[in-house]
């Protein structure tokens, strides 16, 4: 029996010693592409981790190119990003402060994919504002009741970002009864607990481990397969590539439409209710702005969805027709040319139409 | 939880240690709810058919056991097996029969709406049903006595290395083993994990790479050459193999970590000399079921020529059913049905051909050209096996000889091989083969493990260290899950 166990061990040594140097010698980041890549959670171990990223965490990392095609010749060039978390695990510098007045719920571009801290829509938000803007990113509407901090501090402000392709899957129900309230004394230890810095590493250590980051940089290397030539694109020498391609721009059942303005309202509704102003902000996908260039008519979801829910009363941040006016009449990007997500221009402009609708003091609608 | 993930395999230390740590008379208990859980864990609602199965083949071989009169435990027998193959029947072959019939009133004008059921086909019921009739029949026979603890005949059934793709394993070589007493030996259980080790080489690393190949061609076989068609079959035949013998080998391998015996199901197939000799190699435990309890009592070849044929034919097209509810699987069944009345036919015409050109007296050369023969009617029968239909067979089979000419043209022949478009897929596909030629080469003169324990204890740490690092680096990242598990 001591014998087998020793071999074992003499068997086990290089792997063993390959996880050490990947999680204690090498810096977090050195087998991945993104800083995305690198913090993000995989395991939540029973929710130690609750956020989406790594909490705690400061990350400068140099990004070559976008999500869609990063090792072309096209790739956007290198560009160092900063991403601070916070003890929750989301994208924000850690502070003091325990009051938020402005909460963004979104998706990827809410996180800042493709961004630096900077360059994010919640920090541009905030320096537009002079308010604090917490990004609840990327996460779906019901988490801020589950967020150590927010779950009981009311803000006076939601806004819900999702990207066209998103508001047709996306998931906008939240637990009936949910209201902003004070932890009870478990909760409170569970969040002490979940916040100690040394379950955090633990927790972060141990995901890391399960990560497999230098096998998973190793496995792509050797079972690397040409990218399918389907990567959609248009334009002449580096070409704009996109997600979906010519399927994004497709005409949605007005069933579809209708259900989503439906949720949304309901939603709306539930949050002014509890004194709470709530603004929509739709991010038209890169096709429907790009469509001229794909070849494809342009869609009308999403200019007839931002009808609707102004007919329903909804406050909706109308950044179809801004993103085309500033693409079109100005011929700025806002989206990486090489990636989903919208750029530091896109952000710029959502982030103006948004403190411009905030700077008035009633809301421009009341859900009917 | 799939069978080659680490949960998986975290999961099944945890049972391991288990199993080793309550007192022997309760081992049983963690095996079957380890076993029920695992079954569960796919869908709940399967559980309920596999309890039920097991609860009527307990039930019923404890019925027969009790009867001494021979016309009631006959009576008995029968409603063993109609419950255990009606179970079968209704989730497997409802569907087919119906759609069948549909297609049939169809093409005499008769319009047929079909009773269309959305049965979910349990997964690994053909094995566990096969167990059990295997079961209510030895008892039957007085082969096995009836086994009268629930629980210990229960994990017989379910025990979860084998319970979605066998091996269909016999109650008098299984059931005694899951009262014994066996400690946990470490020899043991190290050379059960280096039978896993292997099993998951094989298919995480060889089926998997030929998959990528075999799936681009079937996917759409009218874009591909007769060389392309001839590749991916040829690799099929390699896939599956690896596959279902990866997948036996790591349920052997659990087993021999549990000191469970579980019966071999591959030897070395595609060395076999003749097809009947495949069938001897080739899921053991499905064929020597089918000659058991199927062959032998329809009367095998002593019935007469026409009989002795018919029994191959009537054997085999139900080997295919038995895989799946589809006439491609007849089809494949079926052909190997007509392999063997062929070979029977030829067999003197043949020896004397061998005879005449003097083949007989070269054994290494005819020994060789058989197992040459072998295989290639083995891969042309596995293109029903693997095609959506038979009219993708029939076109697969028709333009297997299309495009040859263009083979020694330098710039035809890259696009034929490289299917996946990455030099990189054909170069270790074609080394995993070599790989596993070798040690089937090895393991032809001796046991892989006999053949290591001599070794210095560097050479044997190479080959593990090959292995281990084969699984992690080479396996793809979504692997399918196996072949058999769909039937």
């Amino acid at each position: 029996m001591k014998k087998y166990a020793l071999k074992y061990c003499l068997f086990l040594l290089p792997f063993a010693a390959a996880i050490a140097l990947e999680l204690f010698v090498l810096p977090g980041d050195f087998f991945t592409f993104r800083a995305w890549e690198t913090l993000v959670v995989k395991h939540t171990f029973g929710g130690l981790l609750k956020g989406p990223f790594y909490p705690n965490m400061t990350l400068v990392k140099t990004e070559t190119g976008g999500d869609l095609k990063p090792s072309s010749a096209c790739a956007e060039k290198k560009k160092d990003v900063l991403w601070q978390t916070d003890a929750y695990g989301y994208r924000k510098v850690p502070s003091p402060v325990r009051r938020y007045p402005v909460i963004v719920v979104g998706d990827s571009n809410a996180a800042g994919g493709g961004l630096s801290q900077e360059e994010m829509f919640s920090e541009v938000l905030e320096k537009r504002l002079g308010l604090g803007v917490y990004p609840l990113a990327p996460d779906s509407i019901k988490y801020i009741f589950k967020h150590g901090l927010l779950k009981e501090t009311k803000p006076d402000v939601i806004i819900l970002e999702n990207i066209e392709r998103g508001i047709l899957t996306g998931n906008f129900t939240i637990r009936p009864g949910a209201s902003f309230q004070e932890m009870s004394r478990a909760e409170r230890l569970l969040w002490k607990i979940r916040l100690h810095p040394v379950v955090q590493r633990a927790a972060v250590t141990l995901d890391r481990a399960l990560k497999a980051n230098m096998l998973q940089f190793l496995r792509a290397r050797i079972n690397a397969r040409p990218a399918a030539a389907a990567a959609h694109s248009s334009g002449n020498g580096c070409p704009i590539l996109f997600l979906q391609g010519e399927k994004a721009n497709r005409d949605v059942p007005d069933e579809t439409r209708r259900a989503a303005v439906r949720k949304i309202r309901e939603l709306s509704i539930f949050f002014t209710g509890q004194g709470i102003r709530f603004i929509f902000l739709p991010i038209p996908n890169k096709e429907n702005i790009y469509s001229r260039e794909l070849g494809t008519p342009r869609p009308v979801f999403l200019e007839k969805l931002i009808a609707e829910l102004r007919e329903a009363g909804v406050e909706v941040i109308d950044t179809q027709k801004a993103y085309e006016d500033i693409t079109r009449r100005e011929g700025r990007h806002l989206y990486h040319r090489d990636d989903t997500h919208w750029n530091a221009a896109g952000v710029e402009t959502a982030a103006a139409l948004v403190s411009e609708a905030l700077r008035q003091k009633t809301p421009a609608a009341a859900p009917r | 939880m799939d069978f080659y993930s680490p949960e998986f395999f975290a999961f099944s230390l945890a049972v391991l240690a288990l199993y080793f740590v309550v007192p022997v008379r309760l081992r049983w208990v963690v095996l079957l709810a380890a076993s029920y859980s695992f079954y569960a864990a796919f869908k709940a609602a399967y559980l309920g058919i596999l309890v039920f199965c097991t609860l009527a083949a307990y039930g019923g071989a404890l019925a027969i056991n009790r009867c001494e009169a021979r016309q009631t435990r006959r009576l008995m027998l029968i409603a063993g097996l109609v419950c255990q193959l009606g179970i079968l029947g209704i989730f497997k072959y409802v569907n087919f029969l119906d759609a069948s019939l549909g297609q049939l009133l169809g093409w005499g004008g008769m319009a047929y709406s079909g009773v269309a059921l959305t049965f979910i086909v349990p997964v690994g019921i053909s094995f566990y049903v096969f167990q059990n009739v295997s079961y209510l029949v030895d008892v039957y026979r007085r082969d096995v006595p009836a086994e009268r603890h629930p629980g210990i005949f229960a994990a017989y059934v379910a025990f979860f290395p084998k319970l979605l793709s066998g091996p269909i394993e016999r109650a008098s070589q299984f059931l005694p083993q899951l009262s014994e007493h066996s400690r946990f030996d470490a020899e043991r259980f190290t050379n059960g994990l280096k039978l896993v080790c292997w099993g998951l080489f094989k298919k995480l690393v060889i089926a998997e790479r030929l998959a990528a190949f075999v799936n681009v061609v079937y996917a759409d076989p009218q874009a591909y050459s007769g060389v392309s068609l001839a590749l991916a079959c040829v690799f099929y035949s390699f896939q599956i193999y690896c596959d279902f013998s990866g997948y036996t080998d790591i349920a052997i391998g659990l087993g021999q970590m549990f000191g469970l015996r579980l019966t071999d199901n591959f030897n070395r197939p595609y060395s076999a000399t003749s097809i009947s000799d495949f069938w001897r190699r080739w899921h053991i435990s499905l064929s020597s079921w089918l000659r058991d309890y199927l062959y032998i009592p329809l009367g095998g070849n002593r019935a007469g020529v026409l009989r002795h044929y018919l029994n191959y034919l009537v054997v085999f097209g139900l080997c295919g059913l038995w895989h799946g509810a589809s006439w491609t699987f007849v089809a494949w069944g079926l052909l190997h049905g007509f392999y063997l009345v062929c070979g029977r036919i030829t067999a003197k015409p043949r020896a004397a051909l061998a005879a005449a050109v003097g083949l007989d007296r070269k054994p290494a050369p005819a020994r060789c050209l058989k197992i040459l023969i072998t295989f290639i009617l083995v891969t042309l029968a596995w293109i029903f096996f693997r095609a959506e239909s038979l009219s993708q067979a029939f076109y697969i089979l028709g333009h297997l000889f299309s495009g040859w000419e263009n083979l020694f043209a330098a710039e035809a022949l890259g696009p034929m091989l490289l299917l996946t478009k990455s030099r990189t897929d054909l170069v270790l596909a074609v080394l995993s083969l070599v790989f596993l030629g070798v040690v089937h080469a090895l393991e032809r003169h001796e046991n892989m493990r006999r053949l290591f324990a001599g070794r210095p204890l560097w050479a044997r740490f190479a080959f593990y260290y090959v292995l281990v690092a084969g699984i992690l680096l080479l396996s793809p990242p979504n692997a399918a899950n196996f072949i058999y598990f769909q039937f």
